[in-house]
Parts: C-alpha cells; structure tokens; sequence
C-alpha cells in the first residue's frame, strides 16, 4: 500500500496535477475561513468592475464576486467528492459482486449496468432534479452519484471476472470463506489502483455534472457553486453588460479542477500501466 | 456467418428491451416534476378578472381534454399505443401543436449542429492525439496539458467564453439564432450563408472540447500500442515505420470507436446545454423549455428522441465493432455459454 | 468496415438531412399570399420583440393562449377591439365603435362605424358583435366570464348594440373592460366553423386558424418557430378615417432568452421591444439611438401595477396583523427600487392605491400618512417587541409563547430576474431584523401550482390584473375578495391566494362597480384602502410599468416619448398605442 502512493507520488503528472488541486481546495477552504461573512451579502451595485477593494467585482445581486467564487468552489468540490464517492462505491460493489459470481447475478447486475450506461445518464438527472423539493447539497451529491456508477461497474467487473481465477481465491474459497469476505479480502486489494482511479474521475464528472445541472436552474437552493455562478451569469445577461468578471472566473476554475484531476488520472494510469510510459 | 446472425439477434433484443424500460422511465420520470401545467394554461386565462366557477369549469375541460384524469396505467398504456401510431401527442405549452411537428424542426437544427462538430472533433482529434504519440518531445508534451485543459471545460461554459470574446467584444460573429432574422428559411444562397455564420461558434465550442478529449484518448492508446509487442518485433523485423504506423493506429482507434458511442450520452447533455447558450433553435432549447413549463408530452417526446439517438448509435457501432474485431464476438459468444 | 467509409455514409446522411430540413421547416404561410420575399426591406420593416417567447402554434383567437399578433385582446394588428384603451388617460377611443353611452343605469349602448369590412370584404355589422359574445355563452372561452356580469348582448340595428347588465351585479367597470377588450371575429368564418365540428368545443378550440380573417390594418404573413411575420393590408376598412400604417411588413422575431434579444435591440435589429432591459440607460449612454419614454428615472410609464409579497394568512406567524407590519416597516423599497428594478420604480408609497398614472385621482397622501409605513427597522423591531416578540441570545426572534420563529420562505419564479433581485433584497432585510428567511426560486409550475393551493408562506407576485377601465377595482378584488375562492386544501384560487377575507371588504367591493357618483367612487376607495392598510394581506413592493416600451430609432424615428406624447406607450401596437404606427417614419438615407 505504501508502496503504491509512493510510486504514485513519484510520477511528474500526479505531482503536478495534485498541486494544482490542492491549491483550489485551499482556496475553496481558506478565504471563506479568512474572510468569515457569508457570499450572500449585498455589497455593491450590479456588475461593479474589479477595484482594489473587491479584486473581482460584484456580480448580479451586487455581491463580492471573489468571496463567491471561494465559496463556490468549496460547494463545487463537496457536491462532487460526496458524489465521487457514492457513485465509486455502488460501482464497485455491483461490478465485483458480477464479476465474481457470475451466472445469473452477473447477467441481471450486468443488464442493470448497461441500462444506465447506455439510457443517458443526463436525461435521468434532469428529471430527477426537478422531481427533487429540497435540493441541498447532499441531495443533489446522491442523485449525481447514482447516475453515474455504470462506467465504474463495468470496469471493475472485468478486473474482478479475470482475478478470481487467482490461486489465492480458490484457496479461500474452498476454505469456507464467504462472498462478502473473499471480495474484501482477496480481491480488493487487487483492483484497488483502478478504484482510486475511477475515484478520481468520478469527483471530476461530479463537480461537471453540478454545474451543467446548475446552468438549468437545478442547482443547489441555498448554497452558491460555480456552475449557479454560471447560470446567474447567463440569467442576468452579464455576456452583454461586459461583466467578464462574472463567468469567466468560475469557467477557469472548473476548468482548472477538472484539468487537475483528469491529470493526476492520466498520471496514475502510467504509473499502474506501464504500456502506457513513454518508451 | 449463422453465428453472426445469433450475435446481431442477441443485441438487437437486448436493446429492444433496454428501449422498453427507457420507455417506462420517460413515461414516469416526468409526472415526477410537481406543477400543474394545465392550471397555467387557465390562469393565463384569468388574467382579465374572471369568477372561480368559469375557471373551474375551463380546468375541468382541459384535464378531460388531455386524459389527466385517468388511472397512470392508462395513460401509460395509452401512450405506448400512441407511440406505435407516430403520435408524440399534444404539446401541453404549445398547444395545439402536436410535439412531432414542435420537434421536427428542432431535431434538425440539433443534428446538423452536432453531427459534424463531433466528427470535425473526432478526426482532428484522433489525428493529433496519434501524431502527438508519434512524435514524443515536445510536441507531445505541449498538445497533451493543452487538449486536456480544453477538455475540462464544459462545452457551454466554452460557448460562453467564445460568445463574449468574438461576438461581443470583437463583434465577429452574430450573438444568437439559427440564421438571420431579416432572411426566410429557402435554399437562397443568402440563408445558407447566413446559418453557417450563426452556426461557426456553437460549432466551435463543441469541436474544441471533442479535439481535447479525443487527442489525449488517441495519444494514449497509441503509446500504449506503440509499446506492445508486435510492434517492437515489426521493428526488430526491419519493417518501414509507416507500416507500423498504419497497424498501430488501427489498433488504436478501435477502443476510440467504442469510447465515441458511449460518450455519446455525456456528450448529448453538455452540447444541448450550449444550444441554449446560443440560442440555438435545436432539441436543447425545447426541453428546457418544456421543463419550465412541466410540458410532459413535449419532455417525453425529447428524451425518447435523446434515448433513441444514443441506443442507435450504440448499436450501429456495436454491429461495426463485432465486424471489425472478431474478439469480441467470441468474448460475447464465450459468456452467454457461461 | 474502414472508419473511412464510415465518414462517408456520415456524410451522405448530413447531406440529406439537410434537405429534409430545409423542406421540412420552411415558414408556413397561408395559401393564397403572395410568398416572403427572400430579403425584407429593411426600410419598410418593423421588427419587434419581447411579445412572444415560444413557438407560435395557433392564431385562434378563441383559444386557450394564442400568439402575437392574436393573444391579449388589446393587440389592434390584426383582429381589433371595439374601443382602444388610452392607458394614459383612461379614455375609451373609437376603433370598430365610435362611441358609447348609458342609455339608462343598466344599459350601455355601442354605435359601430360606417363602413367597417372583413380582411375577406364582407361588411362588419352590429351581428358579428353579438356573436363573438354569444359564442362565450356556448362554449368555455377565455372570455366567458363576461356573462358573470352581463345579461344580454343585442343588436338594436346594424350599427348599433345594446349590453345589458346583470342586475344581480350591475358590474359596470368589469361589463366595460370586456367591451373594451375582446376580439371581434367575423360571424361567416366562426359559424361555418361551428357547423364543420358539429359543435365540438375541443375541436373548435383546436383549430389553429393559420390565415386569420379580421378587420385590422395587417395580415398574417408567414409563422415559423424563428419569426412572424405580417403583412399591411392595403384595402383597410380604416383607410379614409386615419390613413395607413407606415410599416409595410411587421416581423415579431422570437428570442429564445432575454439576452439575445436585448442585444438585438442594442444593435438596431430589433427596433421596437417590450423586453425587461436591466440599466438601459447605458444603451443610449454608449451611443446608440435607443429611447424609452421619459429621459429620467423611472424611464418607463408607471401606473397601478405592483408586484407584492403576498402572505399566507393562515399560517403562523404570518397570520398575527402585528408581524406584517413589522415586515413592512423592515423593508429597503427605496434600494430594492434603485437596485432590482435598476431605477425603472419608484420607491414604493404605501396601500394599494398608486400614486402615479390615471389611479392618481383616487390617491390619498394623508390617508397614507396617517396609516401607511416606510423603511424604518427601529419601528419594526418596536412594532415586534409590542406584540410580544422578543430576540433570542441568537438574534433570532421568538414568538410571544417562547418558541423560536420557525424558517419562512419567501418565493418566486425562477428566471423573473428582477423579482429574483428583490426578493433576495428582501430577504436581506428581514434577516437584518432577526427572521429567519430564506429566498428560493422554484421553477413557474410547481411555484404556480403551491401558490393556488395555499402552500407557502411569502411569495412575490403580481395580483394587480391588467390595465384596464376596471382598475383600480379589480387589483382590490384580486387581493381582497374571498368570494370564490376555495379555502385552502379545498381547491386552487385564481387570485387573493393567501386567502384574506373580511366582510366589509367584500361589501364595499359589491358596492363600488355600481356607482356613478366619481365623488362616491372616491371615497369608498379610500375605505377599502384604509381596511387594506391596517390589515396588510399583501405588502405591495414596487411598482412596473403595465407594458415596458423601448426602441432603437436608427431605422425608424418619430416613436411617442413623453415629450412627444401623441400616442400612449402602449408598444404602438396595443390599444390607442397604434396610432404611433400611422406616423413612424422610416430614417432617410439608411440606419444612422
């Protein structure tokens, strides 16, 4: 265990791609911590520009565009690391209990997982979305996260149909041990790489998925994300006020934690394949 | 051949009855929205001072009209037969148009935006993404932080930028629209002109973000082939670096070909989002429309074309992946014998 | 299978999607006119916007929601009104009626113009006027509820009709509003239709009527979901009396959101619109040729409209008169006038009679000194502390048992900006006073749907109705009459949705549509507004401007601004607003 996050850490991507994460997240943490009132006040008129006193103006309702952009991002990273983690949870579950059971367990969990995979995920969330009367922060994580699973099941069931061919699982096997157990003990440590992995992925389309339902109007009710500070953007037609400080500084922050993300993936990829490392 | 034919049979039936439960789910999913649309319908209606006993008796009317006061099962069962007729039914805040005709137009719209951005971004993508595998150095080091960074931008949020700095600021574009509001819709050379104007930043947008993620999928699986051992037995064989080149990309781009139609459900959201940054009058801006005003005909009509669209697609590539890779039909074999 | 002959299979089908779409979604236009030139002059077109937001479907004027140029009954383009309304002056002027009068206290007599015609030639007569009214008694129309208030609807002879009032009622304001109102539709077309559904509603409702026939100065060109279009008829009946409109085409182009189409008029493509345009001061600031009606704040004509908070006065605390007050002592108007509203309101006066506009003659200001309220938290929180509310150790309120003031809501559609704007303000306040309030914004139909069944506890909106010579009488009835309105759990309200009901009220609602006497008239008003204040049921917000009416006068000059008042502001298409149509005149030598 050990051992992988430190050859993790020694690649050039993942350092890089954490670095950069980890200053959003100080961000996201910090200046709320610093700064201590709420983002909701109403500190100015609509669309001030940048001054010295409020390096990113004010947005529509004449708020501090900067304190917002921190708050929202911490929103942002909440809604897809709660999302992240439900959708890599339920995905590996289904796809480990398939891939090691087979049978009829693996075709019924296996048709269940396609079904998602291929009915799109994002027609689903809109619809549950608007269903929901109470959309909070953790409720929208959920109905992120259990539309999301399918590509995760299916990866991890391929690992787990190859891996339990392994001498190290017949022997627990027939030494009397249950599902439950042998999947925990023997397997997991196995696909554990490719879990972080899709982890990581997951938190990236989570925190996308959010603002796409924030720019419908779906977001969070009571909370500021980037995607809402996207969508009050295009609400309040800041495009032709001029208002770049309104949209542009959430875009690149997205942009950002998704680059970071995508890119730490794209560095434990190589670590863990390595097919995959230049020659 | 007989064993094709079986593989062909078992997909096509799997995705009959995949459409099936995302026929259930669209018919459901929708009433789940809470709103009254027809008592929006009437209100408009009340505007101007009207008793409670008409208004009532004009409710009434509706919700007969539109069968709402049917048992679920019904309207269900009702819906499906509709289905087999061609009729999308009646749209709730278009009334009296029928939601084929609503549609109609906008599929169109919505295709001909799509379609060729997401193959404009496909080819150019996988053409970079297999150049920059190729080349090593520094090219590669450069397109795969850059293609990756345009990937993490959503595709509106894209459209967004793009609409302020080239339509805004540097006015080079038109801001909204599908084709000029002066012109009539006819094959004048005018119109035509005018729709590939409006249509070069949503355009743009999508094909950015497309180039992005295919190039680093490309790169990838490239580099991954470029290391496996054929290649380095072709090479030892002596054989011109061209000809690997060839083996290598096809190799490659099979798993590209899969990932197209699997995104393709992502890919459907994000750029439906930017039609309605645009204005662009294709199926995004009908739905969302149709959400606002809890329009179930016109929801379900939407997301039934969304859902076809993808299972289609996905079919068509599964039928062309079986023909091209002769493992995968064995593997697909090899299970159901499980 | 290559992927390059996949590429090409692609391409074959973009190919031919592209001509099935091009056949399929040409412009329809009705048979019989001449086809849309492929490039309209821009010299000779009008282009409006903010009219009509989604596809067009129907142009039955008889139908649930018809659109531009058909819905509302005061767009005087196609079909016309009896009477124009002057939203200024409040005088009812001639159109397809010359003039009216009381020919005792139940009756009022119309006498129709000379020489009227149908877009099809046929002669306009006293007969297609009673049956336009006639037909709501048949079917359930839009209009129907006009025989809730008249009893019979005769034509004395060709040019003249008689309505006579229900007696039960004797509603004159509401009997004039609708003779004010409504669409006259041509009694051949209607009855050869009847006859062709057999007298089915659905089907009659149904029928989308894609040429309509009325008596107006254009006809429908072309529709389709990006435009529609009309064309000036040249053979109108009104030609002798005032002329033609200058327009030869009108185009309503249908933005897909309020961004686009502000910038379109910021640009000169769209010279007339009736669009929310947050701080348009800076269109004209920055050069462009853009007007609204008057050159200062408020920039537009404000008159009785008055977006409120409305309360649901059968939820706790919200049902104690005493914590309404206190709300509205604890409100900003005068930021949420300067900021929601980007200085387009007032600050807001209070009661429910408005100061500005043609409702001035009943306004009372020492009415309002004596029992009105104004931004003041030291008396709100005195006001609280009276009634038995104390502050918690959190800065919250507690109610006069001891328990904490439970989390209100305060709510309104989400996308209405401006109200997204003010109800955050709002929000604000109250929270400065120690209520815990929050503002959401849930999307119009499940917002719509909790507001008629009583499930809420604040909401903004608009109870004032539209403009019309029933007010201010039916924006007092929309906040105050409980007659037909189910209770809460019973049934959905059409209006008074927090359920407000007082008897006096009530009385003096019967009363005041009956009396002739203005001084009479006056006075009751000022009763129901003093009962009004003193209970609070809505707290009125700020003001709007019934129509919002701004232009870009690089393709065309001469629009009536309050300098240049020959024509209300009534976007030149509605009601005595089109006269400004008559004298529009196109910019010589192109676009300045």
């Amino acid at each position: 265990m050990r051992e992988l996050i430190r050859r993790m850490w020694r690649a050039p991507k993942v350092r890089a791609g954490a670095i950069i994460f980890l200053a959003v997240v100080l961000f996201g943490l910090l200046v709320p911590a610093v700064v201590g009132v709420g983002p909701m006040k109403t500190v100015g008129e609509l669309y001030e520009g940048p001054s010295a006193q409020r390096w990113l103006g004010t947005d529509n309702f004449g708020r501090d565009v900067f304190v917002e952009l921190a708050y929202g991002t911490r929103t942002s990273l909440e809604v897809g690391l709660l999302s992240g983690l439900i959708a890599t949870l339920i995905g590996t579950a289904m796809g480990s209990l398939a891939g090691y059971k087979g049978g009829l367990v693996d075709g019924v969990l296996n048709s269940a997982t396609n079904l998602f995979l291929v009915i799109p995920p994002f027609v689903i969330l809109i619809l549950l979305s608007i269903g929901l009367q109470n959309r909070s922060i953790v409720m929208l994580a959920v109905i992120i996260g259990i539309t999301s699973w399918s590509w995760v099941s299916r990866s991890v069931r391929a690992q787990v149909y190859s891996l339990k061919t392994r001498r190290h699982v017949d022997i627990a096997r027939i030494s009397g041990f249950g599902t439950f157990a042998i999947i925990l003990r023997e397997i997991l440590p196995y696909i554990l790489s490719y879990v972080v992995m899709a982890f990581v992925l997951q938190v990236a389309s989570g925190i996308l998925n959010e603002a796409t339902l924030s720019m419908l109007g779906l977001g969070p009710l009571e909370a500021v994300s980037l995607g809402t500070m996207m969508s009050w953007a295009l609400m309040f037609e800041a495009v032709r006020a001029g208002a770049w400080w309104a949209f542009v500084p959430p875009v690149v922050l997205i942009a950002l934690i998704t680059f970071s993300l995508k890119y730490v993936n794209s560095g434990m990829d190589e670590v863990f394949n390595p097919r995959l490392r230049r020659a | 051949m007989k064993r094709f034919a079986k593989y062909i049979g078992r997909r096509f039936g799997w995705y009959l009855l995949t459409f099936f439960f995302a026929l259930l789910l669209n018919f459901y999913l929708p009433r789940l929205v809470p709103g009254d649309p027809i008592s929006q319908i009437v209100s408009q209606i009340a505007s101007g001072g009207v008793e409670s006993e008409t208004m009532r008796k004009l409710y009434d009317t509706y919700v007969h009209e539109f069968g709402l006061d049917k048992p679920v099962i019904v309207q269900f069962l009702n819906y499906v037969a509709m289905l087999f007729r061609g009729d999308l039914g009646t749209s709730f805040s278009q009334y009296p148009t029928p939601v084929i005709r609503v549609l109609g137009q906008a599929v169109l719209w919505s295709f001909a935006l799509q379609l060729p951005a997401l193959l404009a971004g496909w080819v150019v993508g996988n053409l970079l993404g297999a150049v920059a595998a190729y080349r090593k150095g520094v090219f590669d080091h450069t397109v795969f932080p850059i293609a990756l960074f345009f990937n993490s931008i959503p595709h509106y949020a894209l459209g967004i930028l793009l609409l302020y700095f080239l339509a805004v600021v540097l006015n080079l574009f038109p801001v909204a629209g599908g084709y000029d509001q002066t012109l009539s819709i006819t094959f004048s050379p005018a119109f035509v002109g005018s729709a590939v104007y409006h249509y070069a930043l949503p355009f743009l947008s999508i094909v950015l973000v497309t180039v992005g993620g295919q190039a680093i999928g490309m790169r990838e699986m490239s580099v991954y082939e470029l290391n496996s051992d054929y290649v380095l037995y072709c090479r030892s064989l002596g054989i011109g670096n061209w000809r690997i080149v060839g083996y290598v990309f096809r190799n490659a781009v099979l798993p590209q070909i899969t990932g197209f139609a699997t995104s393709l459900g992502m890919v459907v959201g994000g750029s439906l989002v930017t039609e309605v940054v645009f204005s662009y009058p294709g199926v995004g801006t009908e739905l969302f429309t149709a959400i606002r005003q809890a329009d179930y005909p016109l929801i379900q009509g939407c997301t039934l074309l969304i859902t076809l669209g993808v299972l289609g697609a996905n079919f068509l590539m599964d039928l062309t992946y079986g023909l091209i890779d002769p493992r995968i039909r064995a593997a697909e074999m090899g299970e159901a014998g499980e | 299978m290559r992927p390059r002959s996949i590429l090409r299979d692609v391409i074959a089908l973009v190919v031919l999607a592209g001509a099935a779409f091009c056949l399929s979604s040409c412009g329809k236009g009705p048979q019989g006119q001449a086809s849309t030139p492929a490039v309209l002059p821009r010299e000779q077109t009008l282009y409006v916007a903010g009219l009509q937001w989604g596809s067009p479907s129907t142009f039955n004027p008889i139908a649930a929601d018809p659109d531009w140029p058909v819905g509302e009954a005061h767009r005087e383009l196609l079909y016309e009104t009896l009477f124009a309304y002057d939203m200024i002056s409040g005088e009812l002027q001639p159109l397809l009626a010359k003039s009216y009068r009381w020919a005792d206290d139940l009756t009022i007599e119309v006498s129709l113009h000379e020489g009227a015609r149908w877009h099809n030639g046929e002669r306009f007569t006293a007969d297609d006027v009673v049956y336009t009214y006639e037909l709501a008694r048949r079917y359930e129309l839009p209009y129907s509820a006009f025989w809730d208030y008249v009893g019979e609807v005769k034509a004395a002879d060709e040019r003249t009709v008689l309505f006579r009032l229900d007696p039960r009622t004797q509603n004159r304001l509401m009997a004039l509003e609708y003779i004010c109102h409504t669409h006259i539709v041509p009694k051949s077309v209607f009855s050869a239709k009847e006859k062709e559904f057999g007298g089915d509603a659905t089907a009659l409702r149904q029928w989308t009527n894609e040429d309509p026939i009325g008596t107006g100065p254009y006809r429908m060109q072309e529709s389709s979901p990006q435009r529609v279009v009309l064309k000036r008829f040249d053979d109108y009946w009104g030609k002798p009396l005032w002329g033609l409109p200058a327009p030869l085409y009108i185009v309503h182009v249908i933005y897909k959101g309020n961004e686009s189409g502000n910038l379109a008029l910021e640009k000169g493509d769209v010279d007339l619109s009736q669009q929310f345009v947050p701080q348009i001061w800076k269109m004209w600031e920055g050069g462009k040729p853009v007007g609204v009606w008057l050159k200062q704040p408020p920039y537009y004509y404000v008159s009785g409209s008055m977006p409120s908070l409305i309360f649901n006065l059968h939820r706790k605390p919200l049902d104690d008169p005493a914590f309404r007050r206190a709300i509205a002592y604890a409100l900003n108007y005068e930021k949420i006038a300067e900021l929601a509203m980007t200085r387009y309101s007032p600050t807001m006066v209070p009661g429910l009679i408005s100061k500005f506009g043609d409702e001035a003659r009943y306004f009372d200001q020492k009415l309002v000194d004596e029992q009105g309220w104004h931004y003041d938290l030291a008396m709100a929180g005195e006001i609280l502390a009276a009634a038995g509310y104390r502050k918690g150790r959190d800065g919250v309120y507690r109610m006069p048992d001891g328990s904490r003031v439970r989390p209100l809501r305060v709510e309104c559609p989400h996308g209405w900006t401006d109200w997204m704007s003010t109800l955050n303000m709002a929000a604000q306040n109250l929270r400065e006073i120690g209520l815990d309030v929050r503002a959401e914004f849930p999307e119009y139909p499940p917002f719509y749907d909790r507001v008629q069944q009583g499930d809420f506890d604040m909401v903004m909106y608009n109870p004032s109705g539209s403009y019309s010579p029933a007010q201010p009488w039916l924006k007092f009835r929309n906040v105050m009459s409980a007659k037909g309105v189910p209770a809460i759990g019973a049934g959905r309200a059409f209006w008074n949705w927090g359920r407000y009901q007082n008897d006096g009220a009530e009385k003096l609602l019967a009363e005041i549509p009956t009396v002739t006497d203005e001084a009479q008239r006056k006075k009751l008003y000022a009763d129901l507004n003093r009962i009004f204040m003193r209970d609070i049921p809505v707290l009125p917000l700020e003001y709007r401007p019934w129509l919002f009416y701004e232009f870009n006068a690089a393709h065309w000059e001469n629009f009536p601004t309050a300098e240049n008042p020959y024509a209300p502001p009534q976007i030149c298409t509605d009601g005595a607003g089109i006269r400004a149509l008559y004298k529009i005149r196109p910019v010589l030598g192109g676009a300045r």
